[in-house]
């Protein structure tokens, strides 16, 4: 049996909006597919060596409260950020939500004007407001990158169509920089800004986004890409996924 | 003024419920704010002996009822929102409904976490008690860390400070350490039985209260009494028979068939449950209710918090039904469980699956998991009404 390992960086420190959902999923997903599914918890205090990063079929990160911010991100810029970086950039397969999608830019500018330097993998920004001006929180639905959708691991696993579903909420605004292609675009929700209709970051095997849910519950197509690119497998078994492809028709339908 | 507004609200709630509006226990107070918005500082809403208000995520409504009830058996004037309206509007609206003519002895209130900082610009409290704090409805309160750091300033604002009350155990509630609070859940006696209620070290008498959460909340509220000057013995004679409070733990039967509530609102109340519910070895059937109100909180994201260990072993074997209006979502999030979901038991009409539990031969002690504003649906719709 083929092993299918996810580093999940950061657990205990990074897990605010039910995103340990999408490693449970990943693995359920993986099993189903007869993989032999192992979970590497990595946090602060972890070891790594090149060799750990090799062997990760998927990495997760998810995003935490200011005070689970505070706790991981000396340890991950001081002993993790090279490992990390060295992993996305030489296509890696990962998924970063929310907090750790802000962290892989090159800044978070607070309410408060401090700034908060980031890994600098990529050129984006994150900027918070203040709290006078409105968080970006509700109900999402987005149109998946046309480059992702005709990925023939995405393609060929893919019984759902062109959207994503999800929730979001967050007060900070990310702005991408040229040449950087998004994740999907809102056609409900807020997305990176609220201005320029993009969500989250779509980069060789890396995605990176805003939407909880989690965002595997009901996209399971992106949850059968990041298995397949990362098993290198074209098409997947098909699973019974009656339910939850309603369950991604049905929110389609909801209000922001 | 204060008089005719007590008297318009007792009519407009009279009204409300004999129409089957709602449970009218919340926008008579509302409106009355708007036209009256000194309200809470007329002369007529004074506890000449105390105030308490109850907060944290979970045990609000038992351990405010525990606490109302003993003073109102002690024969004094209590205000209370025991129905669960929490917010500043539902406390005015019980203030309004049980006034009685003259200044109440006793205001005991249970206040949603997120409105104890707006109920305190109306209400200077002689005791806050201050339960539990997990995650919750995120999209309206964002984060726990923020919530504390508003406490904290609300409470330094207050004229006279009240006697904080808080769960030694909760680490988060350090920051609280400044206001030299009591603490309750301190030590507790090493062997205690299910029905057995305790006082730092020594068990102080039985409960009918039994079930997850109740041990902690029945400790708080004899701490916060014995703080309000009833001795521990008397609390808990006079407590010896009360009973549930609705939607938790809850039981009915209906129909030949054995109904329990148990109010799953967010990832720390549904794994409690759960826990205590896998060693309920004679429950056949489960019905999940998820909404995603409001009051419920808009995001989902919080089922995948409900630990699949625990739903896998509440749940395996059991005839399982899904509904509310995010059925779909729960019926994915039991899926992943590893549990077995049939399409045919999964549907938004909650009165459809309602009425398929009970017609199903099979069924016999069925537990109802809602979320809130689900539990006042189902409770409507097999009790004819939301709330008491």
């Amino acid at each position: 049996m083929s092993r299918f390992v996810i580093g999940y960086f950061y657990k205990e420190e990074l897990n605010l909006y039910g995103d340990t959902g999408n490693v449970d999923i990943l693995a359920w997903r993986a099993k189903e597919r007869g993989f032999d599914v192992e979970v590497k918890v990595v946090g602060t205090g972890t070891e790594l060596r090149a060799a750990d990063m090799q062997e990760l079929s998927v990495l997760f990160m998810g995003g935490g409260a200011d005070s689970g911010q505070k706790k991981m991100y000396e340890d991950l810029i001081n002993t993790k950020k090279k490992y990390v970086k060295d992993y996305i950039l030489s296509g890696g397969v990962g998924l970063f939500i929310c907090g750790s999608y802000q962290l892989l830019g090159k800044y978070y500018k607070s309410a408060d004007g401090s700034l908060l330097e980031g890994l600098d993998i990529f050129d984006y920004y994150t900027q918070h407001f203040g709290h006078d001006k409105r968080r970006s929180t509700g109900n999402v639905v987005a149109t998946i990158n046309k480059t992702l959708l005709e990925d023939v691991c995405f393609k060929q696993n893919n019984r759902i169509g062109d959207t994503l579903v999800g929730f979001e909420n967050h007060g900070g605004r990310t702005y991408l920089g040229k040449g950087l292609a998004p994740l999907a675009k809102v056609t409900l929700g807020f997305g990176n800004n609220g201005e320029d209709y993009t969500e989250g970051l779509y980069y060789k095997n890396t995605i990176c986004s805003y939407l909880h849910g989690p965002i595997l519950a009901r996209n399971p197509h992106l949850a059968d890409f990041l298995i397949a690119r990362s098993t290198s497998t074209d098409k997947l078994k098909e699973l019974d996924d009656t339910l939850i492809i309603s369950a991604h028709t049905a929110s389609k339908k909801l209000e922001q | 003024m204060f008089l005719i507004l007590s008297f318009g609200t007792k009519i407009l709630y009279w009204i409300i419920k004999t129409l089957g509006l709602g449970a009218g226990l919340t926008w008579p107070g509302h409106l009355v704010l708007k036209l009256y918005p000194n309200i809470p500082g007329d002369p007529a809403v004074k506890f000449s002996k105390g105030l308490v208000l109850v907060t944290g995520t979970n045990g609000k409504t038992t351990t405010s009822k525990l606490i109302a009830t003993v003073l109102q058996k002690k024969g004094f004037t209590v205000a209370a929102n025991s129905s669960g309206a929490n917010l500043v509007n539902g406390v005015v609206t019980a203030v309004l409904i049980s006034y009685r003519g003259r200044a109440f002895d006793y205001g005991v209130f249970e206040v949603d976490e997120a409105a104890l900082v707006s109920v305190l610009k109306y209400l200077n409290p002689t005791h806050v008690l201050f339960l539990n704090l997990s995650r919750d409805q995120l999209d309206r309160h964002w984060e726990p860390d923020l919530l504390l750091d508003k406490w904290v300033a609300a409470l330094k604002e207050l004229t006279t400070l009240p006697r904080v009350i808080t769960d030694v155990a909760q680490e988060e509630f350090e920051v609280l350490d400044q206001f030299s609070p009591l603490h309750f859940s301190g030590t507790k006696p090493v062997e205690l039985k299910g029905n057995e209620v305790y006082y730092k070290d020594s068990v102080v008498g039985t409960t009918v209260l039994t079930g997850p959460f109740n041990e902690k909340n029945f400790n708080a509220a004899l701490v916060c009494l014995q703080n309000t000057g009833v001795e521990i013995k008397e609390s808990v004679e006079l407590l010896a028979n009360v009973g549930f409070a609705f939607g938790r733990g809850e039981k009915v039967v209906l129909g030949g068939k054995n109904l329990a509530f148990f109010l799953a609102k967010n990832p720390a109340s549904f794994n409690t449950n759960l826990i205590y519910l896998s060693a309920q070895k004679d429950v056949d059937t489960f019905i999940f209710v998820l909404n995603a109100n409001i009051p419920d909180g808009r995001d989902v994201s919080w089922i995948y918090d409900i630990l699949p260990e625990k739903l896998a072993q509440a749940c395996a074997g059991k005839k399982i039904y899904v509904t509310g209006s995010r059925c779909l979502d729960m019926a994915v999030r039991l899926r992943y469980a590893g549990l077995i979901i049939l399409a045919g038991n999964v549907s938004p009409d909650i009165k459809k699956v309602v009425r398929d539990v009970l017609e199903d031969p099979q069924t016999r002690n069925i537990t109802v998991l809602p979320n809130y504003s689900a539990m006042l649906e189902v409770r409507k719709i097999l009790l004819g009404r939301k709330i008491l």
